[in-house]
């Protein structure tokens, strides 16, 4: 199913927790709603449930205005953080309780049951007690529970918080599998960028209400549109260093510079945040005007390469150096750049220039 | 291995502390062991002069009444009969002086010799002015005669007295209101504890002096959680464990009465509640079956209330602050003072009940004075007043079922009836059984609500004894202790089967 939401707006008296947030899900597609912790996102998934009244804009699926149906006419499927599985049923009840709600014959809800749980790899488990499993388990369940009905739209509201990292691991799998077998359109919050980079079709970034960029996820390490997504995405963070633009040469702030490439789509002087990627870094062995002069701090030994604590011009970033340089801290290296993860921020509005 | 030794991370502590502590408890419990044996010394002593003071004044009586009589009677044998009413006469003459004479004497550790010599002396001086000279002359040679078997027998009787009165039996007679009564009545069992104290503190003393540092900090390891329960221990052990045990015995104690008498130990006060005298009605059983009923009308109806009623309430609608304050009034208002308020609507004339009846075109009911209401009447004013703790109970229970449950099973498109039924219920299913096991007992206990409605008796034709009323009655009223501990024992027995059926149940509707 095709969902649109149109200029969608929450607000809880004067707090704004969504604004005018506007994206297209298609058919059969996982996208997540990434942000931190008060973004607005879980905001929004309420809001497709129909548990939350919208203040302005339209929720459209498949075309047809939904925004004022209550949540059982949406024929969505929810799962939460915490499962919400009922302790006093089995997993076959907890399962075949949507089913029950609908007045659907005993015999083809057990069957459907079944299926369904069967999908979710829970077969054996179905006389067991929620609290008899474990969270992974009830995880499964609560997608079982959640798929039973056929819903055409699938919330899952950080479904994996509760998980310890390994089984997070293996639950994200599954969800992405589950979702890719049954077809279903899926929303998935979270907060967690990795997560959210393994799994989804698309990332919807969001930050204080406001949808910051909707994109592929590549794409949205990539090509970032601002500041905030360059920061939000990749691990380590990426490096920023303060400076101003000066025809083709980026200062830093104590005077240091370099002749960088692109950086002429900046207007000369402009105060910018210089933002690189700690892999878009290479080693180089002489002396040039488009290289940096870089004091190594500390050197971390990763395996296959080595993280750099590097300073230059008084600003310190991480960088990748490959093991062969044989560098050690205090080290004077020079440093070039990839074209591949450098963006120009404007220090003020944090606005790329491309 | 030491429990230290098992931490992953074993926690550093400072002992040398602890060490001390072994040598302070010796202090406090040498300190407390004189404590309650100066008590107890104190008690005994107490106990002593009023055994002194129990036996001098039999002592006066007997020298007094019986002295007198014996040497009135030797005197009238040996006169003749037409002098017996004079010298009865001057015998009570003289009697109240002869009895501060006595007391005097006594004081003064005078023998019984001297005393019965002197109230011989003090007789035949009386006798003297009223009697002639050849009657006297007659009196004095019997007097002469008698007197050393009267002081004899005196003697033997005044002997008599003070084995009669041993302090095992000085201690029965005692009054609740004389001095230091505690102290006197528990004199023994203070310095027994005093004992128990001492031996303690020797103990401590010898592993002090003896142990190797590392068992001192064991010791001390060990007398280091006692400390602080102490304190506890010994209100619970004073207020709570020796009552109860005190009644169990109680019960074993026929006739039982406050002076600490009775006929035997058995069973014979369980006998006299579960059967009554003959030919009259039980009164007890009439109470167990009123509390039965009672218990069985209001538990279940007060239960289901309060869970429609939090519901209700829980659900946050206009005006349900108002709504909590009126259900929870009941709670913090004086039972005995709503009482009233209620002997008010369930009057026949100008209750508010009545006039609603009337409006409905109903006849007027009595429900203070016929027998037949007085059990609803019960019933309608315990269920009023155990709604609000059970609704509180009910709310909290309400509150801690996680919102997301209701969440998901609406987004599913459940309706509130089929939620209430299949998710609140069997969620709230642990509060219930609280709330079930609460109520009931406190049902089982109903009291207040008898005195308040029926003015202080049983119901209009003592027809609504409960069982604790029964008790109340036959301790305060007829001041039989026995029999009222013996039903207390009762009424525990049936509360405990009670409540192991129910917690049974309960664990069955524990899923979480």
């Amino acid at each position: 199913m095709q969902v649109e939401m149109q200029g969608l707006t929450k607000h809880f008296g004067a707090t704004k927790a969504v604004n005018d947030f506007s994206i297209t899900l298609y058919d059969g597609e996982l996208v997540c709603l990434l942000g931190p912790s008060g973004c607005g996102k879980s905001t929004v998934l309420n809001m497709l449930a129909g548990i939350l009244p919208v203040t302005k804009g339209k929720i459209l699926f498949d075309g047809e205005d939904v925004t004022k149906h209550p949540p059982e006419q949406r024929g969505i499927g929810l799962v939460f953080q915490n499962y919400a599985l009922y302790p006093h049923m089995t997993v076959m009840g907890n399962i075949c309780f949507p089913l029950e709600i609908q007045n659907v014959p005993k015999a083809e809800r057990i069957r459907r049951a079944t299926e369904m749980a069967e999908l979710v790899h829970m077969g054996d488990y179905l006389d067991r007690r929620p609290k008899q499993l474990s969270g992974g388990q009830q995880q499964r369940v609560a997608i079982a529970r959640a798929l039973v009905k056929n819903p055409r739209l699938l919330l899952l509201d950080e479904p994996l918080s509760n998980l310890d990292a390994r089984l997070r691991l293996e639950m994200r799998e599954e969800i992405r599998r589950i979702q890719l077998q049954t077809q279903v359109t899926t929303v998935f919050v979270t907060h967690d960028q990795e997560e959210a980079m393994s799994i989804s079709d698309h990332i919807a970034l969001m930050k204080d209400g406001y949808l910051q960029q909707h994109e592929k996820p590549q794409a949205l390490y990539d090509e970032p549109a601002n500041q905030f997504v360059a920061d939000f995405l990749g691990n380590p963070p990426i490096n920023n260093l303060e400076g101003t633009a000066q025809g083709d040469r980026f200062v830093s702030n104590d005077g240091s510079s370099f002749v960088c490439r692109g950086i002429e789509v900046v207007p000369s002087g402009t105060k910018i945040n210089l933002a690189i990627r700690a892999e878009s870094f290479v080693m180089e062995n002489e002396k040039a005007d488009s290289f940096m002069k870089c004091k190594i701090i500390s050197v971390y030994q990763l395996g296959k390469e080595e993280m750099a604590q590097v300073e230059f011009g008084g600003n310190i970033f991480r960088a990748y150096i490959s093991l062969e340089n044989n560098i050690k801290a205090g080290d004077e290296v020079y440093l070039s750049l990839k074209d591949r993860g450098v963006f120009f921020f404007d220090k003020e509005s944090g606005r790329r220039y491309i | 291995m030491s429990r230290q030794e098992k931490l992953a991370f074993p926690i550093e502590r400072k002992r040398n502390f602890g060490i001390k502590r072994i040598f302070v408890h010796v202090i406090i419990f040498t300190i407390i062991f004189l404590l309650l044996l100066g008590l107890g010394l104190f008690g005994k002593k107490q106990l002593n002069i009023q055994a002194d003071s129990f036996r001098r004044s039999s002592l006066i009586d007997s020298l007094h009444n019986k002295g007198i009589a014996d040497i009135q009677s030797a005197i009238l044998a040996s006169v003749g009969e037409e002098y017996s009413s004079v010298i009865q006469k001057s015998v009570s003459s003289t009697k109240r002086m002869l009895k501060k004479d006595i007391a005097v004497m006594l004081d003064e550790e005078k023998t019984i010799d001297e005393i019965i010599t002197h109230t011989a002396n003090t007789i035949y001086a009386a006798c003297e002015k009223n009697v002639p000279e050849y009657a006297l002359s007659g009196i004095d040679i019997t007097l002469k005669e008698k007197l050393p078997s009267i002081i004899e027998k005196m003697q033997e009787d005044a002997k008599a007295h003070i084995d009669e009165l041993s302090i095992p039996e000085v201690r029965k007679r005692l009054s609740v209101n004389a001095p230091y009564y505690p102290l006197m009545y528990y004199s023994n069992a203070l310095i027994a504890i005093a004992a128990v104290f001492l031996v303690f503190a020797l103990i401590l003393a010898y592993c002090w002096f003896t142990f190797d540092h590392d068992r001192k900090v064991k010791l001390a390891n060990i007398l280091e959680p006692i400390d602080y329960l102490l304190p506890f221990f010994l209100g619970v052990f004073v207020f709570t464990l020796y009552p109860i045990v005190r009644v169990v015995i109680m019960s074993f104690q026929e006739r039982y009465k406050l002076d600490g008498s009775f006929t035997g130990w058995g069973i014979g006060n369980y006998e006299y509640v579960l059967k009554g005298i003959p030919g009259t009605s039980n009164y007890f059983i009439q109470g167990l079956i009123n509390t039965f009923l009672y218990v069985i009308y209001t538990v279940p109806v007060s239960t289901a209330l309060a869970i429609i009623i939090a519901f209700l309430l829980n659900k946050k609608l206009k005006g349900s602050a108002l709504f909590q304050t009126a259900y929870f009034l009941p709670m913090v208002t004086s039972i005995t003072a709503v009482g009233l308020v209620w002997r008010w609507i369930f009057n026949k004339n100008f209750g508010v009940l009545n006039a609603i009846i009337v409006m409905f075109s109903g006849t007027p009911i009595d429900w203070l004075s016929s027998t037949s209401y007085s059990m609803s009447v019960m019933v309608i004013f315990g269920i009023w007043n155990s709604l609000p703790f059970t609704i509180i109970l009910m709310l909290s229970g309400l509150q801690n079922i996680d919102e997301t449950y209701y969440t998901v099973a609406k987004v599913d498109g459940a309706k509130t009836p089929r939620i209430f039924r299949r998710i609140t219920i069997p969620l709230l299913a642990p509060t219930i059984g609280l709330v079930l096991v609460i109520n009931s007992i406190s049902a089982f206990k109903v009291f207040t609500e008898v005195t308040v409605l029926f003015n202080g008796s049983p119901g209009p034709a003592y027809n609504m004894y409960t069982v604790v009323y029964y008790i109340y009655e036959m301790m305060h009223q007829r001041l039989e202790l026995g029999r009222a501990a013996a039903a207390a024992i009762v009424l525990f027995f049936f509360i405990f089967i009670f409540t192991m059926l129910q917690r049974y149940i309960q664990r069955k509707w524990n899923y979480v």
